[in-house]
């Protein structure tokens, strides 16, 4: 019976060990097929053009960043004024339907918002305000909508979390109600906000179809300079590029270090959001 | 400015965003259901795609329905698997923290890189080929650690007295688990179960990489034969079709795609509320 | 007893799932068992001419609509055949082709000498032959007017020309896509008309004929090109030293663009493989490569 017992207990552990299992596999073959390509011109060159084998990558590096960034922020605009009604205002049963519609909508299939990003968005952006349609401007907005759900959700969590008691002896004091959240609220739930932040830049980093189907993907990407340009992301690349490689050619090799390049910048995050919620927690 | 107006402006501007945030996804949901309700009929529904902008999705629709229940067959026990571990067995040492550390590391990983990770390894190291098979496995990646985070928080949340009354009663630990501790936490391993699902009924990176092409004209009748899948289907229409047809089925099969995706969600949500309610009792 | 109850409860829940789910797989690999055994009975009956089993084929972008039809019509002929069709591109046609990916590759451009010398024993068939043709919104004011040598084509789609002024049309940027590294298309198109310039940076890169098409019919100042058999009356064609890009003007010589489309398995064609070769290179499937805008072999 004990024999059984600790064998269950195994088993258990290995599948519980499978999920680190894949991130090794899924390290070792990336390392192994991009490890060739990458270099320090691989980071820093200027120049895309697969066909005479030039793999700079900084202008794609910079329009993820650029594309996330404005994304995050917009983001942010809406989700925490949203999440601080939801966790201060909303009635219980407000707050019911919209939180449990947030948890659906988390998971709604990013081809249909590429879809709309590339029926509604570009050609609005190009009739009103100018450009080709496909830009970073449309990236922010797509991506935008794609991680406002979980901003939503996880910022309610941690502004719910602020004890009672804060608010309480903020408003004895005679402060307004609107003075206790920007004052007492939201600084005492900055570092949930701030873990929410950096779950969303991972997110938004790692999205592939709805933003390769509305940033327009120049032939040879530039650091841009303006929210009408086109631009790159690392994810869009790869979508592109892949099934056309040649397989075996420093262009497929190139193709598996900008793989790296994205392991490495999700990793990193999920560094720093546990080290945040870790730093949360004490 | 007397901080009475000023705080008035500051709740109407707090609105806005909250109109805003809340507009989004119904605008979406409506312009899917508009635009797609038309071409939706029995013989679009059941007919095989022709020349790329004609014919039907029933190929696609099947195509995606057995993506996912592979990918549930090998994601779900696994990861309720895990999940038991973690919260049930697992010392509170570096080998826990670590296995943990990269369940969530998994968690993050773009579905580009999985997708990559999965055509380099299970279809060309693996000789999987383009296949349901390898495009199933590689799903399954994606949902794993999404259903151990939902099953793990379920299982922690289950009362410790309950455990220790069974424990008491001369049941052995795994007994325990078994007869009182999964019951228990059942509503919220299902909800997560079902949560994966629906992200892996609408994943499209990952099927472009490992699954086929996206337009094949058969349901696929083994594990080996390459599938079409509605999220590939619909990118594929989306990004080149010209004609009215062509961007006609794309909502179409957008629409069969969000009711697929919305009713695995909403029955996550019943399931869920239905095991609560019974719990009350 | 309400705990018993709870347990039933969630054995049947578990049961309900396992059945399903067990439903659903069992489709394809029953199915699969009562295709194998026709198959073995219909070869042991000494039929071996009569084709059955699955067939893959990816590849080109350019040969898919012929593919795609030509499978639908060869699998109404010959009911116990399933023949996927993907896209993919050229490169990834030889390459999947070579390494036994996929059964047939295809691919738009002639094989490169480095991919010979990785997949030596690649065995090559011609199916038809094809152009490139330069495509422009039909509400251009230039459209079916526009003529260019192919040296001011190459400016435009290398920027060195960037506004339809200076082709006479409206005073706007012109917005060139183009196909990206690796497609047959692209590789044609840079052998005849860039030579060693570079594509203009700004271009975008759509990855298939038909997101081409797609952009230019949606983008009044768009141009782009796409393979002959794409052309039709939701773009304008353009003319390349006042020849306009039509099958014959190919055929004869006189529009300069002109490539062979080829298909390739790895070895000698198995029993399937070579009848659905010889089915597209047979009258029904060149009369199909004829309907769809692209030239026969004969």
């Amino acid at each position: 019976m004990m024999k059984l017992e600790s064998l269950i207990e195994k088993a258990l552990f290995l599948s519980a060990s499978f999920s680190a299992l894949i991130v090794f596999l899924i390290t070792f073959f990336l390392i192994r097929e991009g490890v060739p390509a990458l270099s320090l011109n691989f980071l820093t060159g200027l120049e895309w053009r697969p066909g005479q084998e030039f793999f700079g990558t900084l202008p794609t590096i910079i329009g993820t960043l650029w594309v996330v960034i404005g994304a995050v922020f917009i983001a942010l605009l809406i989700g925490v004024p949203t999440a601080i009604y939801l966790s201060e205002f909303a009635p219980f049963w407000v707050r019911n339907i919209i939180k449990s519609s947030v948890e659906v909508i988390v998971g709604i299939p990013s081809v249909v918002i590429g879809f709309f990003g590339l029926m509604i968005l570009v050609p609005f952006i190009r009739n009103t305000i100018g450009g080709r349609g496909e830009s970073i401007l449309a990236g922010w907005i797509v991506l935008a909508i794609m991680i406002l759900p979980n901003l939503i959700s996880l910022t309610e969590d941690s502004l719910r979390a602020v004890p009672k008691s804060y608010r309480e002896a903020s408003l004895a004091l005679g402060a307004t109600q609107w003075q206790t959240i920007t004052k007492v609220i939201v600084p005492a739930a900055s570092s949930g906000i701030r873990a929410a932040i950096v779950l969303g830049v991972g997110r938004a980093i790692g999205e592939t179809m709805a933003v390769l189907m509305v940033i327009g993907n120049p032939e040879t990407p530039w650091i841009p300079t303006s929210i009408l340009d086109m631009t790159r992301t690392l994810t869009s690349t790869i979508a592109i590029e892949f099934s056309y490689a040649e397989w075996g050619s420093p262009h497929q090799h190139a193709l598996f270090a900008i793989g790296v390049v994205l392991f490495l910048l999700v990793t990193a995050l999920n560094f720093v959001a546990t080290f945040v919620i870790r730093r949360n927690k004490n | 400015m007397n901080p009475v107006s000023r705080e008035k402006i500051m709740k109407r501007l707090l609105l806005i965003a909250v109109a805003l945030s809340l507009i989004i996804l119904p605008v979406i949901l409506i312009w899917v259901g508009y635009n797609g309700s038309g071409i939706i009929s029995i013989e679009f529904l059941t007919s095989r795609p022709r020349l790329f902008e004609y014919g039907g999705i029933y190929p696609q629709i099947m195509g995606s329905v057995y993506l996912v229940s592979l990918c549930t067959l090998f994601g779900a026990p696994l990861g309720i698997a895990s999940a038991i571990y973690l919260a049930e067995y697992a010392p509170d040492n570096r080998i826990t923290q670590s296995v943990r550390f990269f369940t969530e590391t998994l968690a993050g990983m773009p579905s580009i890189v999985i997708g990559l990770f999965g055509l380099e390894f299970l279809v060309f190291y693996l000789q999987l080929k383009t296949s349901l098979l390898a495009g199933a496995i590689s799903l399954s990646f994606m949902m794993l650690p999404w259903t151990i985070r939902a099953s793990e928080e379920a299982i922690k949340t289950v009362p410790q007295e309950y455990r220790a009354a069974s424990l008491a009663l001369g049941a052995t630990k795994w007994q325990t688990i078994v007869n009182v501790v999964i019951p228990a936490a059942m509503p919220g391993i299902l909800t997560g179960v079902l949560l994966g699902v629906g992200k892996a009924v609408g994943e499209t990176a990952v099927v472009w990489l490992t699954a086929g092409s996206g337009l094949e004209a058969f349901v696929p009748r083994s594990l080996s034969s390459p599938t079409g899948s509605l999220p590939m289907y619909i990118y594929l229409l989306a990004t080149q079709a010209h004609t009215v047809e062509g961007v006609q089925r794309a909502y179409g099969a957008s629409l069969v795609l969000l009711i697929m995706f919305l009713g695995v969600s909403v029955s996550a949500l019943m399931a869920r509320n239905y095991y609560l309610r019974r719990l009350g009792n | 007893m309400r705990s018993r109850r709870r347990k039933k409860q969630t054995t049947y829940l578990f049961l309900g799932i396992g059945v399903i789910i067990g439903l659903l797989l069992a489709g394809p690999l029953r199915y699969n068992g009562v295709i194998n055994d026709l198959r073995d009975q219909i070869t042991s009956g000494g039929g071996d001419t009569i084709p059955t089993g699955d067939l893959t084929v990816a590849g080109s972008s350019t040969l898919l609509p012929i593919t795609q039809e030509c499978a639908n019509l060869f699998m109404e002929k010959h009911p116990f055949t399933y023949i996927s069709v993907a896209g993919g591109g050229s490169g990834h046609g030889i390459k999947s082709a070579g390494s036994g990916e996929v059964d047939i590759g295809q691919s738009s451009r002639n094989i490169k000498d480095s991919e010979l010398l990785r997949y030596p024993d690649l065995v090559i068939f011609s199916i038809g032959k094809d152009s490139v043709a330069v495509i422009i919104n039909s509400d251009n004011p230039l459209a079916g007017s526009l003529d260019l040598s192919l040296e001011e084509l190459g400016e435009v789609f290398s920027g060195e020309i960037t506004n339809w002024k200076d082709l006479g049309g409206e005073d706007h940027e012109i917005e060139v896509y183009t196909r990206e590294e690796g497609s047959g298309t692209r590789e044609v198109f840079t052998q005849y008309v860039l030579g060693d310039k570079n594509y203009v940076s700004t271009a975008s890169v759509k990855p298939s004929n038909g997101e081409m098409r797609a952009s230019v019919a949606n983008n009044k100042y768009g141009i782009a090109y796409v393979s002959l058999g794409y052309v039709d009356e939701a773009v304008s064609a353009v003319l390349i030293d006042g020849v306009e890009a039509t099958v014959e003007n190919v055929q004869n010589g006189a529009y300069p663009i002109t490539r062979i489309l080829w298909m390739f398995t790895k070895g000698m064609p198995n029993n399937l493989e070579s009848s659905f070769i010889l089915f597209i290179q047979g009258p029904e499937g060149q009369k199909v490569v004829e309907e769809l805008g692209y030239i026969p072999i004969y």
